[in-house]
């Protein structure tokens, strides 16, 4: 009946191991799962206050008056005309 | 000289210096199976990298009288044993592969979605399943072991568990293994498109999160401490696994990863695919063991395929955020034709949907399970 000689083989150890490795594989990449989410949290924090540290560093615009406009206006006009 | 005594000096060379007279149907029947491979990885590009190397090896091995893979009368090792012996046997060739693809992988699309680490141990069930089936035909409870690993669809790891466990398997395990990963586009749709709706094939998937630089440097340490805490036994894999893609992520070390996933993969690869076909000689290969292999094998990689899908499903039933269960069956590894094919099957159904980088979270989910599952076995029975 079998193309190979059959081996005396424990079924109720074979089976029961294999369960508990076949769960314990799930245990392992949960495990590894929770990990990566902790720490992906953890890292989008840092990053989104490093960015914010960023902005605030950064020197506010500054806003101009209409005469300061004008003549920053006139002055890329006239830079536009050397050309 | 007389004319009887030529005949007999030339009798006596042509018998014991050429192989004519040693020829033997079962080995031209090896040479038949070696050129086979050499076709499908010359002629239709499955996995030539391996089945080219693997082919030829089965071929140069089977003519009778080459000094290839025995022992000469001084006691040294011939040429392919070699490889084989210092290569295959001292277990050092898989783990420097698995150095390589380290390497290689960009890990972004499974650090930014974690969940789908779940699928690669879904996608383990064929490898238990196929144990138990191998185990009632009569194989010993090491050879079951290796045979049940190839559903994992990972070469490296088939081939370093076979190596530790049933050496006498090597050659069939891995030729097993690497022809199913390149048969994946053709193994997979049909139990992709049988278990899965119009409906579910045509879920879209939110897009990932952008990953920074420093998470990924992050990941491979974290991996390599908590596989190596969990399952000490894998650690030699996933070690240089977790090494590779430590270089690669680091930055600062672009030779050394440049290396370790060209130039360093290549030449093992060479002494892997050889040493692996030249295991294969008439006497060992043709007895019914390789043929229940295959057979086990096709059922593994079906069944891996079905774990995975059936993980996602059982994972969207609570979960808010939908995923498409045709990324469940890239959970087997064989990175990444695997994801491919979930990104093709994805595709028919609604073209504007791209599976790809999200079927790519559970492909190396996949490495990393069925490496867990070869380290899984070796505590067992190593």
């Amino acid at each position: 009946m079998f193309p190979v000689e059959p081996q005396v083989v424990d079924w109720g150890y074979a089976i029961s191991t294999l369960v508990i490795r076949f769960v314990g594989i799930f245990v392992v990449l949960g495990v590894l799962q929770i990990v990566m989410q902790v720490t992906g949290r953890i890292f989008s924090l840092l990053d989104t206050r490093k960015q914010s540290k960023k902005l605030q560093s950064r020197p506010s615009p500054k806003t101009l008056t209409r005469e300061e406009a004008a003549a920053v206006g006139m002055a890329l006009y006239m830079y536009d005309k050397t050309d | 000289m007389s004319w009887d005594k030529f005949i007999d000096i030339l009798s006596t060379i042509l018998y014991t210096q050429t192989g004519l007279f040693h020829l033997h149907y079962k080995l031209v029947i090896m040479w038949g199976i070696g050129l086979l491979f050499v076709y499908l990885a010359v002629a239709k590009k499955y996995e030539p990298l391996l089945l080219l190397p693997i082919g030829f090896g089965i071929f140069i091995v089977n003519f009778p009288l080459t000094p290839l893979m025995g022992v000469d009368a001084s006691g040294k090792r011939e040429l392919i044993n070699i490889f084989y012996h210092y290569g295959v046997e001292w277990e050092v060739i898989p783990c420097i592969i698995f150095l390589g693809l380290g390497a290689m992988t960009d890990f972004g699309p499974l650090i930014a979605n974690p969940k789908t680490l779940i699928v690669g141990a879904g996608a383990q069930l064929g490898v238990f399943v196929t144990f138990l089936g191998v185990l009632f035909c009569g194989f010993t409870l090491k050879e079951a072991a290796s045979v049940g690993i190839i559903g994992g669809a990972d070469g490296p790891t088939t081939i370093y568990l076979t190596a530790k466990l049933a050496p006498n398997l090597l050659g069939p395990n891995a030729l097993a293994a690497y022809s199913y990963m390149a048969m994946v586009p053709l193994i997979q749709p049909p139990i992709m498109k049988l278990l899965t709706s119009q409906e579910e094939r045509k879920i879209v998937m939110k897009q990932l999160r952008p990953v920074s630089k420093r998470e990924k440097i992050f990941f491979p340490l974290m991996v390599a401490g908590v596989t190596s805490l969990l399952i000490p036994a894998v650690t030699p894999l996933m070690g240089m696994f977790m090494l590779g893609n430590f270089m690669r992520e680091s930055g600062v070390v672009d030779r050394l990863a440049g290396t370790a996933q060209s130039s360093l993969m290549n030449i093992v690869t060479i002494f892997l695919g050889l040493s692996v076909g030249a295991t294969m000689h008439a006497e060992k290969f043709l007895t019914a063991k390789p043929l229940l292999i295959f057979s086990f094998g096709l059922v593994d990689f079906a069944i891996c395929t079905v774990g995975g899908i059936t993980t996602v499903k059982i994972m969207n039933l609570f979960s808010k955020e939908k995923l498409n269960p045709l990324i469940g069956s890239a959970g087997v590894s064989a990175v990444p034709m695997a994801a491919r094919v979930s990104q093709m099957v994805g595709q028919q159904e609604d073209p504007h949907n791209f599976l790809l980088m999200h079927a790519i979270g559970p492909n190396l989910a996949g490495v990393i399970g069925s490496a867990s599952a070869a380290g899984m076995f070796i505590a067992m029975f190593g």
